[in-house]
């Protein structure tokens, strides 16, 4: 196998983090030589539909406190609160970097950097670009990546393992970070890693001192998502093979208007330029659940509180199911156009309405996993070598429940965190002479792998068991919860599990295989829907946007901990990790 | 194991009806070129064989040979096409943003300015020449 | 109107054959010609290779010919196309399998562009930004969409013939960072614009704005470059020749 060396960094996934990271590397040091491997081209992302607006304490009337406590109380009493405080001080200097670095923020009419309300939030925070911040985001770190020589792009690369060796950066694990982590010194660390160039079907090994996962969240085991095809946990499985943990993966946020039939994303800004959620009644009815902030409620109470209007009998009926209605009208034509145009062209396109005309219709989809792997505060694993930042990572500034627009400014500040980081290892990691004999096994035994896989001549249709994966998730690991329909879910989950042995691949080539690169997404999706329900049973209450029918409600004495999954012999195995508090103890969560 | 090369054929510009305008522009450019060339120095030559071969001081020319006729005539309505078709260019290149509609008005006001332009100019050139013959 | 017929061009690597295959899909009102893709492939575990993410118009991964013009496949509805729905992948590109091309050479282009405000490659900590008024940032609204799907440069003759033209998408985000109000290097820019096989190979055919699925406006960007190349090429010359005077009067 073809071995490519030299490389100093090499970061998985080339979105808003996995840029802003190989930006901050390359900045810090023009020496280092860094690689973005990534399985599309960087502006294929998923960041790219990304609308809303990434939060900050951009104004005089705003503090990072008051960013800090909002974020705290929104992950329901959750949040890393040691994190949460790295991540508020740098939010608008990141913000700013940006703008400086051409990126096209909307403006008010004195030419500072606009912000609008958004759920959760308790001041105007959020910047904006339009109605495509994410879009608008992604390009400019594209366009300013082009300018820094010593990044090297690999596009249409799918990394299918992480390279372990005996000798791979010590340095790493424990430092700076005061949190206890699964690994220990005699963990073996990560020293690079094995992808298939799609385009001449090659698996190739790369060499590096740091690898950085950054490959986005693992929306797509759902089958009502707003995430894109490309969000299938690959990063998240990488690591977890690799025997690092994950997280809080019984986290899963539901956005609560996304469009009935396609999942297609209609932002929170929506709701926040003053949308209202009606139901067949014509009422607001989060009048009855959140009779404070109503639509700018946090994500979680929202989504719970269509849900159980749609219990109720007040929703209308589809022939995609159950809806509400998102109304925008009152806002007029023009605000429409100005701040919310990409919202008009997808209800028109994909819904057959015109917004400014008929509400949309509206309801509950999968959106973010809170749960990634797990982080220190220098967005260390517990493995050396490997970091992990952006969605991927659980840092964990979310916790229960992501507030909307902390994520797009959590990929900037940890990106740019996860960089500095590689590139202080990389100065202090000398070149490594690592055993040939144990990486050239690791490779051969990759090599095998895929070729098996190929070979496999068996009869299960790989799109019909990631169907029933899909379907599982969605009845049984949703917004609503219990003991039986978890354990009903597990289970059917561990048939599919045994199930997918049996696929075969009907094309035998390597090149640009899309069936084989189906195959090993939906191998780590199974993995990971295996730790959700696993993690999802243990966790005896109700928090942020994990509600189980049979505990309602928050059990901070027995509960106020992260659970961490690391894999073993006998399946997930689960740990605990006290929640850090440096501020804000836990109270009641209303709106 | 190859890529597939693809590459437009000779008659790439036969492919959609904005591919043959275009054909149309570049060689009508060309063609007028000629024309007006042509037509120019077959006037001065017949104009001076007329005057002084043929002793006649007549001012009409048109009927020494068909071909006079139809030559002026191609030439006049290849530069109508080429005024229309860049014309229709201009809205493009000045520093204003413009719709598509809005487009279509400025060609249209561009037409008609021309139009002007050329009524003054034939007119200062036939007094020109009424003059000077 | 029962189904949907699909007659899609593929192009096997290995055996290096360009085969043509029909599809029957049942007749759905909503379905795009990715989601009939989708289906064909989850049904009969087809091979068919095709690039796909966002599905709704805005990450540029799934354009294709379809019915003779370039579209993206996840915003074009099937029941408004012509029956049989005849898929053959991107022009000007060279196929890789089926209706996936190689993009790599005109993603390439945009280094071309120079598409960033500043050169310092040093770390910034800023604390304050630059003001830009909303009516120049009204200036980029068009150009700045360029969502870099590669439709532009299937449709564009010039980039088919001759592959080092810098092409309609990279002449949009020069165009876009030229006219932002916070650019520093408009003239690098120009300089690398200006240059053989820029702005001036550009034969104003128009196709490319005619395909572009954000209006984009590729063509009228690239014809305001060549305009400002004229003023930038005048003023390098005025510059040098002034610089060559002062210098001979020194000596």
């Amino acid at each position: 196998m073809e071995t490519i060396s030299g490389n100093d960094i090499l970061i998985i996934g080339g979105g808003a983090a996995g840029l802003r990271a190989a930006i901050e590397a390359a900045e810090t040091d023009e020496n280092l030589k860094i690689a973005l491997v990534s399985k599309v081209y960087p502006t294929r992302s998923h960041t790219v539909s990304a609308e809303g607006g990434l939060a900050a304490a951009m104004r005089e009337y705003d503090s990072v406190e008051n960013h800090a406590y909002d974020t705290v109380k929104g992950s329901d009493f959750l949040a890393d609160q040691d994190a949460v405080e790295y991540f508020v001080k740098n939010a608008r200097e990141e913000i700013l970097r940006l703008e400086h670095w051409g990126c096209p923020w909307s403006r008010e009419e004195n030419g500072k950097i606009a912000v609008r309300a958004f759920g959760g939030m308790n001041a105007k925070r959020t910047v904006y670009a339009a109605d495509k911040t994410g879009f608008y985001l992604l390009h400019s770190l594209f366009e300013r990546s082009l300018l820094y020589e010593n990044i090297k792009r690999y596009d249409e690369w799918y990394v299918t393992k992480l390279l372990t060796s005996d000798s791979a950066g010590k340095i790493g694990v424990g430092d700076n970070s005061g949190k206890t982590s699964p690994g220990d010194n005699s963990t073996p660390g990560i020293c690079g890693i094995t992808a298939l160039h799609l385009k001449t079907g090659k698996l190739v090994a790369f060499t590096a001192k740091v690898v950085i996962l950054a490959t986005g969240g693992a929306g797509r085991i759902y089958k009502f998502t707003t995430n894109s095809a490309l969000n299938t946990g690959d990063g998240l499985a990488l690591a977890y093979n690799a025997g690092a943990a994950l997280k809080d993966m019984e986290f899963v946020q539901f956005h609560p208007t996304a469009m009935a039939k396609t999942g297609i994303l209609i932002t929170e800004a929506a709701r926040g330029e003053g949308g209202y959620l009606i139901n067949k009644n014509g009422e607001r009815f989060l009048q009855k659940h959140l009779p404070e902030k109503m639509e700018l409620g946090p994500r979680d109470m929202v989504s719970r509180a269509i849900v159980s209007e749609i219990y109720a009998g007040n929703s209308f009926e589809g022939p995609h199911g159950h809806y509400v209605h998102l109304d925008i009208r009152h806002l007029g034509e023009k605000l429409i156009d100005e701040k919310l145009p990409l919202v008009r062209e997808i209800a028109i396109s994909y819904g057959g309405t015109d917004p400014v005309y008929e509400p949309i219709a509206v309801r509950p989809a999968q959106h973010y996993t809170m749960g990634g792997v797990a982080v220190n505060l220098n967005k260390e694993t517990g493995i050396p070598g490997l970091l992990a930042a952006g969605e991927t990572a659980c840092s964990t500034i979310h916790g229960a429940n992501r507030l909307g627009s902390n994520s797009l400014s959590e990929c900037l500040v940890f990106g740019a965190l996860a960089g500095r980081t590689a590139a202080a290892h990389c100065h202090k990691t000398h070149a490594q002479k690592h055993p040939s004999a144990d990486l050239a096994a690791q490779m051969k035994d990759e090599e095998n792998r895929i070729d098996q896989h190929l070979k496999n001549d068996g009869k299960e249709s790989l799109a019909a068991i990631r169907n029933e994966m899909q379907e599982n998730m969605d009845h049984h690991a949703g917004i609503l919860r219990s003991e039986k329909s978890l354990e009903f879910g597990l289970n059917k989950l561990m048939e599919l599990r045994e199930r997918v042995k049996n696929v075969g691949v009907g094309d035998k080539s390597t090149i640009f295989n899309t069936g084989l690169i189906a195959l090993l997404e939906l191998e780590g999706m199974l993995l990971i829907c295996e730790t959700i329900f696993k993690t999802a049973l243990n966790r005896t209450e109700s928090r942020g946007a994990h509600y189980r029918t049979d505990f309602h409600s928050r059990d901070d004495k027995n509960w106020l901990k992260h659970q961490l999954v690391v894999k073993s012999e006998g399946g997930p195995k689960i740990t605990h990790q006290p929640v850090t508090i440096t501020k804000w103890l836990p109270s009641e969560r209303t709106y | 194991m190859k890529y597939l090369e693809q590459k437009p054929g000779p008659l790439w510009w036969t492919k959609n009806p904005r591919y043959f305008m275009y054909f149309v522009r570049e060689i009508n450019g060309i063609l007028l070129g000629f024309l007006a060339f042509a037509s120019i120095i077959t006037l001065i030559a017949v104009s001076l064989i007329w005057k002084y071969a043929l002793n006649s001081n007549a001012l009409f020319i048109g009927t020494a040979n068909i071909l006079i006729p139809v030559l002026i005539c191609a030439t006049i309505v290849s530069s109508i096409i080429h005024t229309l078709t860049w014309l229709d260019a201009m809205p493009k290149i000045l520093p204003l943003q413009l719709s598509k509609n809005r487009q279509k008005i400025a060609y249209v006001i561009l037409i008609i300015f021309w139009l002007g332009l050329s009524y003054i100019l034939l007119n200062i050139f036939y007094l020109s020449y009424a003059t000077v013959v | 109107m029962q189904h949907f017929t699909l007659r899609i061009q593929r192009y096997d690597p290995e055996k290096e054959t360009v085969f043509f295959e029909e599809h029957n899909v049942p007749w759905t009102e909503d379905f795009t010609v990715l989601d009939a893709l989708n289906h064909i492939k989850d049904k009969t575990g087809a091979s068919l290779a095709y690039r796909w993410a966002c599905r709704m118009g805005i990450c540029g991964s799934c354009g294709a010919i379809v019915n003779g013009k370039p579209i993206l496949m996840c915003s074009t509805f099937c029941r408004d196309l012509k029956q049989p729905i005849r898929i053959r992948p991107l022009a000007n590109f060279p196929v890789i399998k089926d209706l996936v091309v190689d993009t790599d050479d005109a993603m390439n282009k945009f280094r071309e562009a120079m598409p960033y405000t500043k050169i310092q490659k040093q770390h910034i900590a800023p604390t304050e930004e630059t003001l830009q008024t909303p009516a120049q940032l009204r200036k980029l609204k068009y150009a700045s969409q360029c969502i870099k799907c590669m439709l532009c440069y299937s449709a564009c003759p010039v980039y088919g013939l001759n592959k080092d033209f810098v092409g309609p998408a990279a002449g949009a985000v020069a165009e876009r960072y030229n006219k932002d109000s916070r650019d520093e290097i408009k003239d690098k820019r120009m300089d690398s614009m200006t240059g053989d096989n820029g702005v001036y190979k550009c034969s104003y055919i128009g196709e490319c704005s005619q395909v572009c699925p954000k209006s984009v406006d590729p063509a009228a960007a690239l014809q305001k470059l060549k305009v400002a190349g004229i003023f930038h090429t005048a003023k390098s010359i005025a510059k040098s020749a002034s610089a060559a005077i002062s210098s001979k009067r020194k000596s």
